[in-house]
């Protein structure tokens, strides 16, 4: 390294050493700090974000009272406060917002943008717009929706969190690496939106008893929530577009007992073929299970049958035509009632025969043939091993 | 050649140089300059970009060797006839400087709409023009050791960032392969090459290398790494967005960054961490165009010393960089200096190469004895 033996030449032979001494001194002094720099006390640091449509726009903002947040004060009172404005735009109802708090507005930290569903419904592109021209709004922000109110759903405390956008976003992204729920921030959001080839979903969140449920998954064609997936129909959503694992199916055995299959690993493959000028897709799904759990629900016992071989390839069997079934349901409803390409199949078409894909994609979405191939394989049967 | 001279930089050293003024602002549009045109291969038109500027620099290289103890003020004119030639290599200083202004403001537009919102551009404009200034009144040595220096940290944490980042592609959005069709390749690599401009520094620099046999390996090396990089870079931006989307944004590349999540949330925020790397190649960049472009007018004009021309030049340097009104005018004014440094590096040393072929002012056997030498 010459460059470092000349900084020791630099060092040991130059002159004036006292003199660059002295400037290395005072170099630190330059290197203190920003002008525009506003204490944490003087900030109010939003953490989560309610938009609440109707004729006006209602935002909410919760931000963390900081001197509540102090391990020693488990005291009375919420960790936490909620402030509301309506205006026009959001844009005019946070300058209104603005005037209601003391002390500097920061969004450096939202975690959660909640839309409550009208507002979902009515259209959100411009709050959206917003969001994304904000520098400061980090796009591993989480887009939900609540059925509710979102001032409601942000001024509610929950039991086991001191900020209720926090314990959100914790169980957004504990679940989404259980795969049960799509890792689908803002940023991931924004793509959907703005890509013809797939539309958006968001999780649809609800407070109750101080704990939060998850309701399903909101469908938006565009920006627009047309729809909701229930909880079943979300692992099945799942499965198609962003699972890794693959969820769960209950079957019923050789002897009317229930089993439990539960999934551990997916495969999953889109062919797109063409029929005339337009796309055929065949989706094949490769599910590798478990048994979770059997038992005989007439008798309330387990039952405790030795599962032979032949009887695996039946549940097999069984269990394929079950996720199949409720993969064909789910894209059939979602292609006639909501007609929104929330599978992303349109990206599979851009992708392996852009021919045949078109800027209008959500109007040839509904009418596109979709078959679904699955199959199943068991190989264990848990700890048990009978 | 005497190590300590102050005129001479080794191979190495020309590699940094190369690299240094190299990755800068192009960085940060370039995934949305060539997937407008190439689609989802924009990453491959990006890759054939390098390969044109590698293609440039050898031509170079071998110009700076064919014409031993000149630099490209001294034998241009020699080449093209006195007024032509020096009419060129005024141009090319022009360009230079030109530059300097050009991404002193880009810096500026970008630290404020990411960091300092409140800041005030000229402020941010002035420091980076300043700063740079007293990069160019240092002799070649420094601007070489400084390029050494940083190399290696952007490199490292430049390499980092892109493999944090790689987890959030989807191979799905970087289908079809060929995206728009080979033309569009074609096309979108001759958009690319712009962002490969700084390896002209082959020409610039190239004459001081105290080892001429290495100036060809150098520039290389240097090339290829940049290509490397700045295709990786187009691949993670597409395959994070999407062709479409990457479009959409004002610094495609500044947004995968701020997309990415780091594990173990020690670092929430790495776009702080990579606009101050990218500050430290931003400087490089303009420090070294800042240097050479004084340079070659020192010698242009017969000056002794080239320090006496840097303050001069100061104001100008910053009046024209806050020259454009707005946002769209420094993209405009960007594409339009890209388009004249590809004319000027990509396509002149081709006509210059070849009149140097019919001229044989080049002595062949000087540049065998000096493969025999040191």
């Amino acid at each position: 390294m010459r460059a470092v033996q000349d900084l020791r030449r630099w060092w040991v032979r130059g002159s004036r050493r006292w003199w660059r001494a002295f400037l290395l001194l005072w170099l630190p002094l330059f290197l203190t700090g920003c002008w525009d720099r506003i204490e944490i006390e003087d900030r109010a640091i939003v953490m989560g974000l309610g938009i609440d449509g109707g004729e006006e726009v209602r935002v909410t903002y919760q931000f963390p009272l900081v001197s509540k947040l102090r391990p020693d004060s488990h005291g009375d009172g919420p960790s936490f406060m909620t402030k509301t404005c309506s205006g026009r735009t959001i844009g005019e109802a946070m300058e209104r917002l603005q005037g209601q708090i003391q002390e500097a507005v920061f969004f450096g930290h939202i975690r959660t943008v909640v839309f409550s569903e009208t507002a979902a419904t009515r259209g959100i592109q411009q709050e959206i717009d917003f969001l994304r021209r904000d520098p400061m709004v980090r796009p591993q922000v989480y887009v939900i929706v609540t059925p509710k109110t979102a001032q409601e759903f942000l001024e509610t405390p929950v039991k086991t969190e001191q900020i209720p956008s926090l314990g959100l976003v914790r169980m957004i992204t504990h679940d989404a690496r259980l795969g049960r729920l799509p890792k689908l921030h803002l940023g991931e959001f924004l793509v959907r939106l703005d890509s013809p080839a797939i539309d958006p979903v968001a999780p649809i969140f609800h407070q109750e008893e101080g704990t939060f449920h998850w309701d399903g998954l909101a469908v938006f064609a565009h920006d627009r929530m047309v729809g909701r997936l229930s909880r079943e129909e979300a692992e099945v959503f799942m499965r198609l577009r962003d699972g890794k694992r693959g969820g769960s199916v209950t079957v019923e055995g050789a002897n009317g007992e229930t089993v439990l299959i539960k999934f551990f690993h997916l495969r999953r493959r889109v062919k797109v073929q063409a029929v005339g000028d337009r796309p055929q897709l065949v989706v094949k799904l490769e599910l590798e299970g478990n048994v979770g759990e059997i038992t005989d629900l007439a008798q309330k016992a387990p039952a405790m049958g030795r599962i032979s071989s032949r009887e695996a390839r039946m549940l097999e069997a069984k269990a394929a035509e079950k996720v199949k079934t409720e993969t064909e349901e789910l894209i059939r409803k979602v292609q006639s009632e909501y007609r929104s390409d929330i599978f992303g199949l349109g990206e599979w078409v851009q992708a392996y025969r852009p021919d045949l894909f078109r800027e209008n994609w959500n109007e040839i979405f509904p009418q596109v043939g979709i078959e679904v191939e699955v199959t199943v394989r068991l190989r264990r049967y848990g700890m048990t091993g009978i | 050649m005497a190590k300590n001279d102050r005129w001479s930089i080794t191979p190495w050293q020309l590699t940094s140089i190369i690299f240094g003024a190299t990755m800068g602002v192009g960085i940060l549009t370039l995934p949305k300059e060539v997937d407008r045109i190439a689609g989802s291969a924009g990453w491959i038109a990006t890759f054939f970009g390098g390969l044109i500027a590698l293609t440039a620099a050898w031509v170079m290289s071998w110009l700076v060797r064919k014409h031993p103890q000149k630099t490209y003020v001294e034998f241009f004119p020699e080449l093209l006839g006195q007024l032509p030639g020096k009419v060129v290599v005024f141009i090319m200083i022009v360009y230079q400087i030109s530059v300097v202004s050009l991404f002193a403001r880009a810096f500026g537009e970008v630290v404020m709409t990411t960091i300092l919102l409140n800041t005030p551009l000229e402020v941010i404009v002035l420091s980076m023009v300043l700063l740079a200034g007293y990069l160019a009144r240092q002799n070649l040595r420094v601007v070489a050791r400084i390029n050494e220096i940083f190399l290696l940290v952007v490199l490292f944490f430049i390499l980092g960032i892109s493999l944090l980042t790689l987890q959030f592609v989807s191979t799905l959005r970087l289908l079809p392969l060929l995206g728009q069709g080979p033309l569009a390749i074609a096309r979108g690599a001759l958009e690319a090459a712009a962002a490969f401009l700084g390896f002209e520094m082959v020409l610039f620099a190239g004459s001081f290398v105290n080892q001429p046999d290495w100036i060809g390996k150098a520039s290389t090396i240097a090339i290829l790494g940049i290509t490397i990089l700045y295709s990786l870079g187009v691949l993670v931006a597409t395959g994070v967005f999407g062709p479409q989307e990457v479009e959409k944004f004002l610094w495609p590349t500044f947004e995968v960054v701020r997309n990415t999540e780091v594990p173990g949330l020690v670092l929430e925020r790495l776009d702080v961490l990579f606009v101050s790397v990218w500050l430290v190649a931003v400087f490089t960049t303009i420090g070294t165009y800042y240097y050479f472009g004084v340079q070659g007018l020192a010698r242009l004009l017969g000056f002794k010393e080239h320090k006496v021309l840097v303050l001069p030049l100061l104001p100008l340097i910053y009046r024209l960089g806050m020259g454009p009104g707005d946002l769209g005018a420094v993209f405009r004014a960007l594409r339009w200096s890209g388009i004249g440094g590809v004319v000027l590096f990509a396509l002149l040393p081709f006509l210059v190469a070849g009149v140097t072929l019919i001229k044989k002012t080049g002595d062949g056997s000087q540049a065998q004895k000096r493969r025999g030498g040191p």
